[in-house]
């Protein structure tokens, strides 16, 4: 399956993430070297094994028990961000109404 | 859209409604789905928060096993097939409320599948299908109306256990998508996963709504509504949605598949401004957590734990105990008042009047004094005595009334009260005979009009001679004295 720059700067926006021209054609180079070698992948025969989750097959994952413990103290957690408004993270506006159509 | 929308009735619509329901209710945990940050509502914003859920680097989530356990049991009470294997996803999309760039969901093996919920009348139930019930980890909320120009979050939710119960879109109209609703908050309530409260976000709904001619098999464009906030608002949507599609449709236009907010004060549905991108959240297992196996033997402890459900209860307060759909779902809607109607019947009482008495008397002293039912003073032992002596004819309604309302103001056993006030209730023929041949004599013009055709002239002669026993006459005894000496000596 060929990679278009088309492919790569949709899934650059998904993870927005912001290309210049030069990385697109590396991208595509390198996304596409990604496809061919799970394209390699999809011709090995699986037929008749169990379809795998993790790596770790067979063990299962840990658990705690419910017991609620306090977090952080307020200023700490804001301490890495880049805006706050009092005791809440400060983001751009979201937009959040619906227009009329 | 300007032209107010008015909801026909189903038999007069052209049209279907088809809906389905994806329903959020936030578990009730001591701590986080993944971390062990307490999860109390109404807490000071970001005072509920560490590095797990803040989706710092180089943490990593470690399962609640208790949120584990109510998912499998919410997922039984609704009637779900349970995954022997089930595994955490990423879905991935950037938003400011979602602090990894991704949540941990499930995607291919949610904890429950294959489900359903009867709605309706229990005689005649409609079962709605449940296509799979999941657990995930719940976002930061986010505010608009803080600080000026700009959004402000609150991480305290991001984390907190969420299970999301997606319905097969088998709901027909308004008042189902209600009716299933009050039945999956109640099932939640009874098996104790979620306080399901739709005001305080623990219960949240989006509705996917299409429309078709009556009579089509085929489903429509699908439009999804968001921002709901209470059941009414649910019914509101889901009318002016469905008449608005039938409107676009019927003009010969065509329906985008959209996401659409319903406006409360204005109540119409608005589109969402549409996004550049379409949604693709690129679903993987998370590296973070490994399989999750449910043991059969784990899930049959579960199942065998799980109390009386409402439905079932609902329909044996129905079809066994005789009760009207509405008594049944009003008491089957508080479990406290179901309790104590169960006790009633525990001790003795006969059902319908059980129901009866809970309904009127008890609901109202309880309305009245803003109280739940543990504040009810007077025990079930001891309102089923009173019942029992009504039913026995010992004293009258009337009576039991007032010997009711002196229970429950000092705590007195109700034979104490009928003796002490002089209630028994006069049912002795002969003495009866007496007084009604005393108010025959007195009332000639009464007695000449009931024999000359004048049925209500016996209501007034059953009154006097409830007058002349200060009430505590048997009234039906009454009636039926009367009857026989005016038919028989003429």
């Amino acid at each position: 399956m060929p990679v278009t720059p088309d492919d790569v700067r949709r899934v650059a926006q998904l993870a927005s993430l912001e290309l210049d021209p030069d990385d697109e054609t590396r991208l595509v180079q390198k996304v596409q070297q990604v496809v061919e070698y799970v394209d390699r992948l999809q011709a090995v025969d699986t037929a008749g094994i169990e379809p795998l989750a993790h790596p770790y097959a067979g063990s299962s994952t840990p658990m705690r028990p419910d017991t609620a413990r306090q977090g952080l103290p307020v200023d700490e957690v804001l301490a890495n961000a880049p805006d706050r408004f009092g005791p809440f993270f400060r983001v751009p506006r979201m937009i959040e109404e619906g227009q009329d159509d | 859209m300007s032209t107010p929308v008015t909801a026909g009735t189903a038999v007069e619509r052209p049209y279907e409604i088809v809906v389905g329901l994806e329903v959020h209710v936030e578990l009730t945990t001591e701590s986080k789905i993944f971390c062990s940050c307490p999860t109390r509502f109404g807490a000071e914003p970001n005072s509920q928060v560490c590095p797990v859920c803040l989706g710092l680097p180089g943490t990593l989530p470690v399962l609640n096993r208790r949120a584990l356990e109510q998912a499998v049991r919410a997922a039984l009470a609704l009637n779900c097939r349970i995954q022997p294997v089930a595994k955490f996803d990423r879905k991935n999309y950037h938003y400011p409320d979602l602090v990894k760039g991704y949540q941990i969901s499930q995607y291919d093996l949610p904890v429950g599948y294959e489900g359903w919920l009867e709605v309706g009348d229990p005689a005649n139930p409609r079962r709605i299908r449940i296509r799979r019930v999941h657990l995930e980890e719940d976002t930061g909320k986010s505010l608009h109306d803080q600080a000026p120009g700009a959004s402000v979050v609150d991480y305290n939710r991001s984390g907190i256990p969420l299970l999301e119960i997606v319905s097969e879109p088998d709901i027909r109209s308004a008042e189902e998508a209600r009716d299933y609703l009050m039945h999956l908050r109640q099932v939640m309530l009874y098996t104790g996963v979620s306080d399901a409260r739709m005001e305080e976000g623990s219960l949240r709904v989006d509705c996917n709504v299409s429309v078709r001619p009556r009579g089509s098999d085929v489903f429509g464009t699908i439009t999804e509504i968001k921002n709901l906030n209470s059941f009414r608002s649910v019914v509101r949507a889901i009318e002016y949605e469905a008449q608005r599609q039938w409107e676009v449709l019927s003009a010969g236009g065509t329906l985008r598949r959209e996401t659409r907010h319903w406006d409360e004060r204005r109540e119409v549905t608005v589109a969402l401004r549409r996004k550049e991108e379409a949604h693709d959240y690129r679903y993987f297992p998370d590296p973070d957590l490994l399989p999750v196996p449910l043991p059969a033997d784990w899930v049959e402890e579960i199942r065998a734990s799980l109390p009386e459900l409402p439905g079932a209860r609902r329909r044996r307060y129905v079809l066994d105990l005789d009760l009207s759909v509405r008594d049944a779902d009003t008491l089957v809607g508080d479990p406290g008042l179901a309790g104590y109607f169960e006790d009633l019947l525990a001790a003795g009482a006969e059902a319908r009047a059980a129901a009866s008495w809970v309904l009127t008397q008890v609901l109202a002293w309880l309305n009245a004094q803003g109280a739940g039912i543990d504040a009810f003073p007077v025990p079930p032992a001891r309102l089923a005595r009173l019942l029992r002596l009504v039913d026995e004819g010992t004293i009258s309604m009337t009576a039991a009334k007032d010997v009711f309302e002196e229970m429950v103001r000092t705590g007195a056993e109700p034979d104490a009260v009928v003796e002490a006030r002089g209630l028994r209730q006069i049912s002795d023929q002969a003495a009866l005979l007496e007084i009604v041949d005393r108010v025959l004599a007195a009332n000639p013009q009464p007695v000449a009009d009931y024999r000359a055709g004048r049925q209500q002239a016996l209501g007034f002669l059953v009154g006097q001679v409830m007058k002349e026993t200060r009430g505590r006459a048997n009234p039906q005894l009454v009636n039926d004295l009367l009857r026989q000496r005016l038919s028989s000596d003429g």
